[in-house]
């Protein structure tokens, strides 16, 4: 771990410089670990795969003295081996058609089925390593290698809010309407991230997000359910145990 | 109760002191570029409402009910029903009367508060307009001719009418100071020196996401790519083409390249104030004096603002003939 002064109101502390889970998972404490401290002069603790930006009121505490009241060095990171519990938030997707355009395309250029991508995709669940990039929009780690695909030649001018997308060994979801390049692949009627609501996400950085394939009548039941404000977050998250 | 843009100017939006605590989902803090003028404005006016951040060409506005206002920020050719005014001061406007900012004589940005505030609604709890994601201010856009802003009813607008400041921000020079960015290492002792040896010029394609900086190429030793990571206010990122960036407060909450210095605080306030075309000298200096150099003239600032209510109040029709202001304007002071 180390601790660096970016200027006077922001630091940064950093992990081994890697993408994996064992270093995200000491981010993840400690951020837990700042945040149960409580200082008031910490404006924003903006977790990332391997770093931490923190940044501060500098008229009410020194850059320095702020290092000091962290006392990091009380905080133990070893113990990223134990059980955990995480969160994961499931995500309902209709694939292809309409609603994933670059389905076939994703498909093809991986000498899959169209079905196979979806059972690789829904596979397993996807940490959220963190936010970023637009408000709400999750950066997920650990694609399968199988479906990898590089983004499109030509960027859309216009991406569904809700769009679910693959960019090479990335996938993500696009919180609003938004110019992109991504291929998209399905979409979700969850409003996943709504600036009215309290969260504004259904997600936070350290969760883990579950793609559950739906049929196009279960996506439009899901859409009237929230529509008419029978939106409840508690159906769509799971807390599980993991080593 | 309603404001009419006239003429929009070159890009004018919404502004407060930025989205703060919302960055880890992803927003941009957004908020003044010159935020000591900001504060400035919102300790004479003396209410919570936001302010229109102006640059380079300033809009014209007609008011469409009673209120008042202060201009702070960078000198414009500022006129109000064709005579012209000054910064720091807050004037009284009737029912049809027209400001017009005109052009930037010194300085780059400058902001209008209203004594009857903009009525605007706070996105993440922030009146800060952040066009690229079209969220918060005005319809999360740049103002346009034609666009009618409501007010909000403030029954003592008038109370501060003829208030002044004259807090000298001291933008007199381009010399600008940085610190060791979190990538320092990636850079060679060459390219360090470089970023301090000659000037470098603030490129036209230059925004409120980040002024591009034209000068000699100084790209990091190796990649320039790295493991995408939050990055602060005032970061100089340098792409494998080896042209700085310095990144302002429309930009991205996390980037993957490699950053060589950080501006200071007094330095991004400076910076902001300088327009395309112009060059800036940087000038490497110890966080430890970043610190210093902040925390002393915080301390100063905060002095000066709780001072503003205390002085008298100035007679509006002399101002305008004469008054220390206008000297100091004359001898190029802001």
């Amino acid at each position: 771990m180390e601790t660096r002064l970016i200027n006077e109101q922001s630091l940064m502390i950093y992990f081994d410089n890697e993408i994996t889970k064992d270093t995200y998972n000491k981010v993840n404490k400690l951020v837990q670990y700042i945040k149960e401290q409580n200082h008031k002069e910490i404006i924003d603790i903006v977790p990332s795969y391997r770093a931490i930006l923190i940044s501060f009121d500098n008229t009410s505490i020194d850059g320095t003295k702020l290092i000091e009241n962290l006392e990091l060095n009380q905080f133990n990171d070893s113990e990223s081996n134990q059980l955990q519990q995480r969160k994961v938030v499931t995500i309902p997707v209709v694939y292809g058609e309409e609603f994933g355009p670059d389905l076939e395309e994703v498909a093809s250029s991986n000498q899959l089925t169209t079905e196979e991508v979806i059972q690789i995709h829904t596979q397993q669940p996807y940490l959220i390593y963190m936010l970023g990039f637009m408000p709400g929009f999750p950066y997920l780690g650990g694609l399968d290698e199988r479906i990898h695909t590089p983004r499109r030649s030509e960027p859309r001018v216009k991406i569904e809010a809700g769009s679910v997308g693959i960019a090479n060994n990335q996938t993500g979801l696009y919180p609003l309407d938004s110019p992109g390049g991504w291929q998209i692949i399905g979409r979700t009627p969850l409003k996943v991230f709504d600036l009215d609501r309290e969260p504004m996400t259904i997600y936070e950085a350290g969760d883990y997000i579950q793609f559950k394939a739906i049929t196009q009548d279960e996506f439009e039941q899901i859409q009237a359910d929230i529509n008419a404000g029978n939106f409840e977050l508690d159906k769509w998250v799971t807390y599980d145990n993991e080593y | 109760m309603s404001i009419k843009i006239i003429k929009p100017g070159l890009f004018t939006t919404v502004q407060d002191e930025g989205r703060k605590g919302y960055m880890n989902l992803g927003f941009s803090e957004a908020g003044a570029l010159d935020k000591f003028s900001y504060l400035i404005a919102k300790h004479l006016i003396g209410n919570e409402g936001p302010s229109l951040e102006y640059t380079i060409v300033g809009p014209s506005i007609q008011f469409l009910s009673d209120n008042s206002f202060t201009i702070t920020g960078g000198q414009f050719n500022a006129k109000l029903n064709g005579n012209p005014i000054q910064t720091q001061v807050i004037y009284e406007v009737h029912q049809g009367d027209i400001l017009e900012i005109g052009n930037a004589i010194k300085g780059a940005r400058g902001y209008i508060t209203f004594g009857q505030p903009l009525d605007i609604l706070k996105v993440a709890n922030s009146y800060a307009t952040h066009t690229r994601s079209k969220m918060g201010g005005f319809k999360g856009r740049a103002l346009k001719k034609d666009d009618v802003i409501d007010t909000v009813s403030l029954p003592k607008y008038k109370k501060y009418v003829g208030q002044a400041a004259e807090i000298n921000l001291n933008y007199e020079d381009n010399v600008i100071h940085i610190v060791k960015g979190p990538q320092i290492e990636a850079f060679s002792e060459e390219a360090k020196a470089k970023l301090v040896e000659n000037e470098f010029i603030i490129s036209d394609m230059s925004d409120r996401m980040g002024f591009r900086l034209k000068g000699e190429s100084i790209p990091p030793e190796e990649s320039a790519d790295i493991i995408s990571e939050p990055v602060a206010l005032g970061s100089i990122q340098v792409p494998n083409d080896g042209n700085p960036i310095v990144l302002l407060n429309d930009k991205q909450t996390v980037g993957g390249y490699t950053k060589i210095a950080t501006v200071t605080q007094l330095g991004l306030n400076k910076l902001v104030q300088l327009q395309p075309g112009e060059a800036v000298q940087f000038k490497w200096i110890s966080i430890e004096d970043a610190i210093n150099e902040s925390a002393t003239f915080n301390e100063q600032f905060e002095d000066e603002l709780s001072n503003i209510q205390k002085q008298p109040l100035y007679e509006l029709s002399m101002l305008r003939q004469t008054s220390k202001k206008l000297a100091n304007l004359l001898k190029g002071d802001i």
